[in-house]
């Protein structure tokens, strides 16, 4: 990954070595290739965290330019200094400097799209005004050639106050020579006399500040800009408390004196825009551009047909590929697991520390770890499409469907990133500016199929749904294809009820950015990637791991003395009279007897026992209701408990846990995972929310206690009765 | 607020067209200016922050499945509303 000339420093060190460097923040409107950019001078040398008592995320790496040593903070992507949801808010508030543990930064980085020039010169315009050092990124260079677009840069730098403009092309890499020069030379360079755009602005935070006096004069004049277009609660806060209701009355002239009665962000945007027209407008030619068949292409796509059915068509494509194309390495990692346990059981004398590793922690933990590959899958599907702009697309295309449900086209995007994972998508709900229709969404997202159910409906599918093809169809992925649908059926009536009922409102607003299709950075796409791989790992390291070895230990002890005289009594026995193969046999058929009698009478097994009455109704043995209960903090979890539970009850021989559970019977030797069973399991599985983070998110989204109680309790029954229904009619 | 944009262009094309036109009016692939907007309704000061002002030229892109919501194009961004707030902004069809 890391090319010439970078050195791959893992995110821990860097906090060690950190030393005060100076602070450079990377801007720009959403999807204009800013944290290409951001890659591209920090490479590997990244840490993400989260912003205090936000979950947004906070990306911050280091570049180095020569002797020169940088901190670059990637904020999220703003139009203007005037936030509307958290996102915005956080990266307007570290520009002011106002997040503890975020320097203000002293340097800026503009990035500006090239084919959305007008747009960025609107962000320009504002930032330029704070007077810091300041370099302008021109992004989508080639793009915009491709368009027609030509731009004098040299005039617009000269228009714009000398600012320097470099044009890139992220992607590929070039221009970041001469930019990296650039930016090591930023605080350098003559302090240079900041233009005004809006000069009437700068005047009326002038005449607030002379007449409110002291109290203001704390402010930087950005700020107190900021607090007349859109009352900045911030600095009006301050003031009302240091000057009293006079400075609410200062306020409230100089922005009627500038705007009339007019909202002040609208004069501002009217006035900003039009002077980039006006002055900037000979400046941007447009010729006709080259005509490409890459863009009548996307265009024919972009038609609502087309593009409903190309949609339908990756959907199906992507839930193939999670089988098909996962299908070898999960076969490669569950034999070298298989060996791993034999060479340890042959290793080490039979006994509780054997049973330990073999049982508890490879049973355990690699169970989920089989699932890298289709997570692994799954996730390239997710950010392809977020990074080629599809996702976009196919929140365009659903709105009107979204808009029947109550919702609109944008909690499409978190609910389609929730197929991946419920809780960043719940995050992602903060763009939807109406409570209402945010709740509804977030309760909506925990019923799509995320990524941590994939390993129990992989596992529950590849062992009981036939491996047969219809044509191009495979059983498998349609059954699976059906599991999503019902996890979406579940999620959407859910909005639906709640629309109706409690919460009631207008018809959401939908506005949203349609990014050009564009080829993904593969550098991203890897980064990314990789970072999914780790977070998955990562769980199965401990959460997984810790619960494996506690249901290991609640499965092993206590141990019986009688069981196990018992076996020795039966061995000796059975030497007496048989040998060779049918000693053998006999042999293993009274170690499996006795297994099953240790985990029945373990700490688990009367656990399990004790709560089998109220799953029995759903058809579950106690090993299945165990594994369910202790999957409710994390899902994936119950892999790695059946893992565990079939392992210690079962011979150490390489049997994969599919067929295990194919193997289980009741006493009475019928099969425990009946098809009415299985199928009642997995609609449990799409509808039950068993995962701790998710609740603790919900809870800290809805700022309440009360919205994960009713989730849980909603999904739980709703799980559990569907269960029920499905086994009570397939038995029936 | 003082103007600071001419519409002498703009009312040329006004006195032609009588009707009063919003985007939602537009035709796939037509292309307007925007004349006045209704600064109050909810959303549309974002959309402003977004360029869509007066003087703004904007193409009506496609309409989605079932006909909401609507495409746009402004300044190079392709730009996706429904029609309650297409509906605020009072435009001036420009002849291709």
């Amino acid at each position: 990954m890391a090319s010439s000339g970078e050195i791959y420093v893992s995110a821990e060190n860097l906090t060690v070595t950190r030393r005060a460097e100076r602070v450079i923040a990377v801007v720009g409107n959403p999807n204009t290739g800013k944290s290409t950019v951001f890659n591209r001078l920090t490479g590997m040398r990244q840490k993400v965290a989260n912003y205090p008592g936000v979950t947004v995320e906070k990306r911050v790496g280091r570049a180095t330019v020569g002797d020169s040593v940088f901190d670059l903070v990637d904020l999220p992507g703003i139009y203007g200094l005037s936030p509307h949801s958290t996102d915005e808010r956080i990266a307007v508030d570290v520009l002011l400097g106002r997040i503890s543990g975020t320097p203000e930064p002293e340097g800026i980085l503009a990035v500006v799209d090239a084919t959305r020039l007008y747009q960025g010169l609107y962000l320009v315009q504002q930032l330029l005004e704070m007077g810091r050092p300041m370099i302008v990124v021109l992004t989508m260079t080639d793009m915009a050639h491709l368009e027609g677009m030509r731009i004098d840069i040299e005039g617009l730098s000269k228009r714009l106050g000398g600012i320097p403009i470099f044009p890139v092309v992220a992607t590929r890499g070039s221009g970041f020579s001469e930019l990296k020069t650039a930016i090591s030379k930023m605080f350098e360079a003559v302090p240079f006399e900041p233009p005004v755009f809006w000069p009437d602005l700068r005047h009326a935070a002038e005449e607030l500040r002379k007449t409110i006096g002291e109290p203001a004069a704390a402010f930087q004049v950005v700020e107190l800009e900021r607090a007349i277009i859109d009352g900045d609660s911030e600095v009006v806060e301050s003031l009302r408390v240091e000057a009293g209701d006079f400075s609410f009355d200062c306020l409230s002239a100089v922005r009627h004196d500038l705007c009339g009665d007019t909202p002040p962000l609208a004069a501002e945007a009217r006035y900003r825009y039009t002077w980039i027209r006006e002055k900037l407008s000979d400046l941007q030619r447009q010729v006709s551009p080259l005509p490409r068949l890459g863009r009548a292409v996307i265009n024919w796509f972009n038609q609502p047909w087309p593009s409903t059915l190309s949609f339908i068509f990756s959907m199906g494509v992507v839930f193939q590929a999670v089988f098909a194309w996962a299908a070898p390495l999960m076969d490669m990692i569950d034999s070298a697991t298989g060996s791993l346990g034999a060479w340890i059981g042959n290793v080490l004398p039979p006994g509780m520390l054997s049973s330990f590793l073999v049982d508890g922690i490879v049973a355990g933990v690699g169970s989920v770890v089989i699932f890298l590959p289709q997570i692994f899958i799954l996730f390239l599907f997710i950010i392809l499409m977020e990074d080629t702009g599809y996702l976009a697309r196919a929140a365009f295309l659903v709105d009107r469907a979204m808009k029947s449900f109550g919702l609109s086209g944008q909690s499409v995007v978190p609910l389609l990133s929730s197929f991946a994972c419920a809780v960043p998508a719940i995050m992602a709900t903060r763009v939807i500016p109406s409570r209402r229709d945010r709740i509804a969404t977030i309760l909506a997202a925990p019923f799509m199929t995320c990524s941590a159910r994939l390993p129990v409906y992989a596992l529950l599918i590849a062992a009981f749904v036939p491996n047969t093809s219809f044509g191009l169809l495979n059983l498998q992925g349609l059954v699976l294809f059906g599991l999503y649908l019902l996890g979406i059926v579940g999620g959407v009536s859910t909005a639906l009820l709640l629309k109706r009922s409690v919460l009631q409102g207008n018809n959401p607003i939908f506005m949203l950015a349609l990014p050009e299709f564009r080829f993904p950075d593969l550098r991203s796409v890897v980064l990314k990637l990789l970072d999914r791989a780790r977070i998955f790992l990562r769980r199965a390291g401990t959460v997984i791991f810790a619960v494996a070895v506690v249901v290991w230990a609640l499965a092993y002890f206590p141990r019986s003395a009688f069981i196990e005289d018992g076996r020795i009594a039966a061995h000796s026995e059975a030497a007496l009279f048989l040998s060779g193969q049918a000693l053998q046999v006999e042999l293993d058929r009274v170690d499996n007897e006795a297994a099953a009698e240790h985990l029945a009478q373990s700490l688990l097994g009367r656990a399990g026992q004790a709560i089998e009455p109220v799953f029995a109704p759903l058809g579950w043995d106690w090993k299945v209701s165990a594994a369910v209960i202790a999957g409710f903090p994390a899902r994936e979890v119950v892999v790695a408990v059946l893992g565990t539970i079939y392992a210690v009850g079962g011979q150490a021989e390489e049997v994969s846990l599919a067929e295990r559970l194919q193997s289980a019977t009741w006493p009475d030797g019928r099969p425990v995972y009946s098809l009415p069973m299985v199928l009642g399991l997995l609609v449990f599985y799409a509808w039950c929310l068993q995962c701790a983070a998710t609740l603790a998110v919900i809870g800290r989204e809805t700022n309440s206690w009360r919205w994960p109680v009713i989730a849980w309790t909603y999904m739980t029954v709703l799980g559990y009765v569907g269960a029920l229904t499905i086994y009570q009619i397939g038995v029936a | 607020m003082r103007s600071h944009f001419s519409y002498a262009s703009v009312a040329n094309f006004r006195e032609a067209s009588l009707v009063s036109m919003n985007l939602s009016d537009l035709k796939p692939n037509e292309k307007a200016v925007i004349q006045s907007i209704s600064t109050d309704a909810p959303g549309i000061e974002r959309l402003m922050m977004m360029g869509l002002v007066e003087g703004t030229e904007i193409i009506f892109i496609r309409a989605s499945l079932g006909g909401d919501p609507l495409e746009f194009q402004v300044y190079g961004t392709a730009l996706s509303l429904r029609k309650e707030q297409a509906q605020q902004f009072e435009i001036v069809p420009i002849p291709i």
